[in-house]
């Protein structure tokens, strides 16, 4: 898998250029957090206050409803950042490279967080799926 | 808003593209698996928990569903769910295949005899009982032979034997494999096998979608490296084809007449065949599309995936062209590199930047058992290639390939086992 998935078209390789700019040597997953939150000072009040608003009610979406049903599966998901109603997700545990990863984001938590938060633009995985050592669930040919 | 019924296996690698492809068509999808998923009580409209094995129960289930929400249409991913999906069809009022023909394509055994009826050419082959001493039958068969499930796929338990020897232990290293849970839940196929004659020649897919019965060839894929056993591991798929242009023809109209033999008319069709100087030989042909996460190698007309294409088919949603983009395309499906529990996969960065390389995937994650054919059941990666010609989408593959490097470590023992 790669570093970051986008929900809303393009592929994996241009929606990490986009958002975190050329690679360079660290992770993207660092990188995107960094420029997220080194480009903060550059917009107005009223879209840190947007944006700060939305933390809040995902991170009690993520408390309140996502963690406690994906902890059934050993997985954990934690809010990265948001910026420009952007949405930066880090899914870990039996998330981190579950075959299943994509249903759980796309059929629920972005339904959740549409149907709270229907003012976000997108939402993005910022894992590295790769290197989830004890995923839920693996991919088979069968 | 359409709503479509999307059957996915928990392990199948087909999910990140039909529910991309869904997204991008605007449809609301509901999932439907065999295990019942973490969101299932907060979101009942979006999930569903099918007993796939049992397609009566799994019936009643979407009719009631179907009762409060309306389905438009019903997508399977893999062998056993098209099945299913055209028996949920069936019930549900809405086109589909003949279940008879979704059901004979699933079953090796019941597909060549449905294809020789019909003179489409097949090896020659033979139904065997686990029963019967294989011993005996090793004595009437002809070699070299190839023995194989009925109901696997991905070359899963596919075995070449040239002797009476090696076909006694192929059978048996095959009946082992499907003794395991997930092979014998098919049943009495579960207690069968195929023999067939060994087909010698070069092997091809074939990717296609049936509209109203006519085929329609999406991609014709080479398989460059020799396929001659004793395993079958698939490797590198690339299109378009190198073969002559009158083979690239009697390819099509055999698959064409193989799926007419079966009775499919409509959706995804994915076709194996081996051809040689007495032309091509139908090896296998399945009512559903590539396996794996190969269809990342096609792009259609303005830039339509696969799932794209089949989800619009299914949905009764406008096609504008089914021409695949013109540049040479392939993809590497990475064999196992030996048995063990794979610690990291080195040189990444490096195969990535071999030019023509598109991306490079691992799926296996670290500490996961690495088993190779003929008892694996999963590639630990894939590599995707695009190109100027067949021959520079083959050259990048094989080196990005080579830049890798897997790290496994000792298998582990049994009393470790997870």
């Amino acid at each position: 898998m790669g570093f970051f998935r986008r929900w809303f078209g393009g592929t994996e390789r241009k929606s990490a250029e986009a958002v975190a700019g050329p690679a360079a040597p660290e992770t993207l997953e660092q990188q995107g957090g960094r420029n997220a939150v080194s480009n903060v000072s550059a917009r107005s009040d009223g879209e840190q206050g947007e944006d700060s608003r939305i933390r809040t009610k995902i991170q009690d979406l993520l408390d309140t409803a996502i963690n406690p049903a994906v902890a059934g599966h050993g997985g954990v998901v934690s809010l990265v950042d948001v910026k420009d109603k952007m949405v930066y997700l880090q899914m870990g545990g039996g998330c981190q490279g579950c075959g299943m990863v994509d249903v759980t984001l796309k059929q629920g938590i972005e339904t959740m967080i549409r149907e709270e938060l229907p003012e976000v633009v997108e939402i993005l995985d910022v894992t590295d799926h790769a290197a989830g050592q004890n995923p839920y669930s693996a991919a088979s040919k069968k | 808003m359409p709503r479509l019924l999307l059957l996915l296996p928990t392990t199948t690698y087909r999910t990140a593209a039909f529910l991309g492809a869904a997204q991008k068509l605007g449809v609301e999808v509901v999932v439907a698996s065999e295990r019942a998923h973490v969101f299932q009580q907060a979101q009942p409209g979006r999930f569903l928990s099918l007993d796939f094995l049992h397609p009566d129960q799994a019936v009643r289930q979407v009719v009631e569903f179907v009762a409060t929400r309306p389905i438009h249409a019903v997508v399977g991913v893999d062998d056993a769910t098209t099945v299913l999906a055209a028996v949920l069809l069936n019930a549900l009022g809405l086109p589909h295949n003949p279940l008879r023909s979704t059901a004979a394509a699933r079953d090796k055994y019941r597909m060549r005899t449905r294809l020789r009826g019909d003179g489409v050419p097949v090896p020659p082959y033979a139904l065997r009982s686990f029963d019967d001493d294989p011993v005996v039958e090793a004595r009437r068969t002809a070699f070299p032979c190839v023995v194989k499930p009925l109901m696997l796929s991905g070359s899963l338990g596919v075995i070449r034997a040239d002797d009476e020897a090696q076909f006694v232990g192929a059978v048996r290293r095959l009946e082992r494999i499907l003794r395991r849970p997930e092979a014998a839940a098919d049943g009495e196929a579960a207690r069968q096998v195929l023999v067939e004659g060994f087909i010698p020649g070069r092997e091809v897919a074939l990717e296609g979608l049936l509209v109203k019965g006519d085929l329609h060839v999406l991609a014709l894929f080479d398989k460059p490296d020799p396929l001659d056993g004793p395993f079958f591991e698939e490797t590198i798929y690339v299109a378009p084809s190198r073969l002559p242009s009158t083979v690239q023809a009697e390819i099509a109209s055999c698959t064409a007449r193989a799926a007419q033999a079966l009775g499919l008319r409509d959706g995804p069709v994915h076709a194996e065949l081996r051809v040689n100087r007495h032309g091509p030989s139908v090896i296998e042909i399945a009512a559903r599309s590539i396996g794996g996460l190969c269809s990342r190698t096609l792009r259609f007309g303005t830039g339509l995936s696969l799932e794209e294409l089949i989800l619009r088919q299914a949905l009764g949603m406008e096609i504008r062209s089914l021409e695949r983009e013109r540049r040479a395309v392939g993809v590497m499906m990475l064999p196992i590199p030996r048995t063990g529990v794979l610690k990291e996969v080195r040189g990444q960065a490096e195969a990535r930047a071999v030019p023509g390389i598109d991306e490079v995937t691992i799926t296996a994650h670290p500490g996961q058992d690495l088993v190779p054919l003929p008892e694996g059941a999963s590639y630990p990666g894939f590599i995707f290639a695009r190109a100027e010609s067949p021959e520079r989408v083959e050259a990048a593959l094989r080196e990005a390939h080579r830049r890798l490097d897997f790290v496994v470590m000792a298998p582990r023992k049994p009393s470790e086992a997870i």
